[in-house]
């Protein structure tokens, strides 16, 4: 008896918090608002990057508010913020940090870099040589970064926004597969239509400034709604649904390179954020379509041949065809 | 007494006249209101009701693919002209019912409360005949 009541208030208690955040999705999209127009969609894959504890990387081409919108995004939070612009002649240090000689202590000490912040925005991080991107690699998977063999934990929450120009333009490198595979999703940036676009225009003609977006939501809140989401309700079925799609990427003819198995745990988490932001405390099959594109297409690769002969077309597009065919528990 | 007989007959004449009207009017009646009321299936379980309501929209949605979910389903539905006004808010209702039954491990809504969806499943299934 004790112990059912003890479930029903540990489920009043989940439901009451959920309740309390249920508006958290409006509140951040109304604050950034202010200074970032029409990208309410890449705002909310932001935040469900964040509550699942991930990385986001924004595609798009120069002048497409990426870094606006990660910079208004990042003043909501009220968390420590750097910005590091990448260049092609920059090093692992100018990111990480390093040991440094201390002229009146005569001794070496460890400065950090702009990596100790809970979020880093890595602007246009493909403009950097492979040996700077792979620096991030042990950061953004195990939380720590490590120096002559000395380990930092980085402050928690920790999560990189990156952003980056297609592949085509000039003086890019591409990431890496492995470095790829950390990002929890690659958030598309199309040019605005021309309402928008108009819009923008408008607010710009007087002075614009991130200073105007608060804080709506306070590193405390933040804990409570990671507690909420690693108790969202996973069922077997969903989890069957999930290695499914696993599977579908790795056994389709027109995919080359299919998505990791660290790639269906990172779906699974940002599905579970989907349903707290949508004030659910279970994932049900159509958080996990909602999210897939975002998180798979950039870890998958399309065969070369299929794609040479036509046969193919993005990896967006066979990601939405492979969630057309696999059946989701109903 | 010859005028009292004409005035008789004449009155047995309305009287029979409204008699019928009244027997047509509410023949008409009763046929609109039946064809208002949509005869639903006696299902047990929720899912047998949801069960019920995927086949209806295979029927009537042969290429609808296998990946679809309830949500996607639901707003196919209400893109479709139907032959009778469906409770929406209703349908989300049970749906989030269901759904919260079957992935989030929620007590078993009452197939009653799924009455909406059934009654959806039906006229799913006359819009697919029609237009077949």
């Amino acid at each position: 008896m004790n112990y059912l009541w003890r479930i029903n208030k540990l489920t009043s208690t989940l439901a009451t918090t959920g309740t309390k955040y249920s508006d958290l999705r409006d509140k951040i999209i109304r604050e950034v608002s202010k200074v970032v127009i029409g990208r309410e969609s890449e705002l909310n894959l932001l935040l469900i990057c964040l509550l699942a504890r991930g990385h986001a990387l924004l595609e798009g081409v120069p002048g497409i508010s990426k870094t606006l919108l990660a910079k208004a995004f990042t003043k909501c939070l009220d968390l420590k913020f750097k910005r590091v612009q990448f260049t092609p002649d920059m090093l692992p240090l100018d990111i990480i940090g390093g040991f440094i000689f201390n002229m009146k202590s005569r001794e070496f000490e460890f400065r950090e870099g702009p990596i100790f912040a809970n979020i880093l925005l890595a602007d246009e991080i493909n403009r950097a040589a492979p040996k700077v991107q792979s620096a991030l690699l042990e950061s953004m998977q195990e939380l720590q970064v490590t120096v002559e063999g000395i380990t930092t934990k980085l402050p928690a929450p920790f999560m990189v926004i990156a952003t980056q120009n297609p592949l085509d333009f000039e003086g890019v490198y591409p990431l890496p597969e492995s470095e790829l595979d950390r990002f929890m999703m690659k958030i598309g940036f199309d040019y605005p239509g021309s309402k928008v676009e108009s819009n923008i225009l408008r607010r710009n003609l007087s002075d614009l400034d991130v200073d105007v977006v608060s804080a709506v939501v306070g590193p405390n809140d933040l804990q409570e709604i990671f507690a909420l989401v690693d108790k969202v309700k996973v069922t077997d079925e969903i989890l069957d649904y999930v290695v499914k799609l696993g599977e579908s990427t790795r056994n389709d003819a027109r995919i080359g390179l299919g998505a990791s198995p660290r790639a269906m745990v990172q779906l699974l988490h940002s599905a579970r954020s989907n349903a707290v932001l949508s004030g659910r405390d279970y994932v049900a099959p159509e958080d996990i379509k909602f999210v897939a594109p975002y998180v798979l297409s950039h870890r998958i690769r399309v065969d070369r041949a299929a794609s040479l002969k036509g046969l193919v077309g993005t990896p967006d597009s066979v990601i939405k065809e492979l969630l057309d065919v696999v059946k989701p528990p109903r | 007494m010859k005028g009292c007989d004409k005035l008789f007959s004449d009155s047995i004449l309305i009287y029979s006249l409204v008699a019928l009207n009244i027997v047509l009017y509410g023949l008409l009646l009763f046929g609109y209101i039946r064809s208002r009321i949509v005869p639903l299936p006696e299902l047990k379980s929720a899912n047998e009701v949801f069960a019920f309501l995927e086949k209806s929209f295979k029927l009537t949605f042969p290429d609808i693919p296998d990946g679809f979910t309830w949500p996607e389903l639901i707003s196919r539905a209400k893109d479709t002209a139907l032959d009778s006004p469906v409770n929406w808010q209703r349908i989300q209702a049970a749906l989030s019912e269901y759904e919260a039954y079957r992935y989030g491990q929620e007590s078993e809504p009452a197939s009653s409360d799924s009455n909406e969806i059934l009654k959806l499943g039906v006229l799913l299934r006359k819009h697919g005949k029609v237009n077949s």
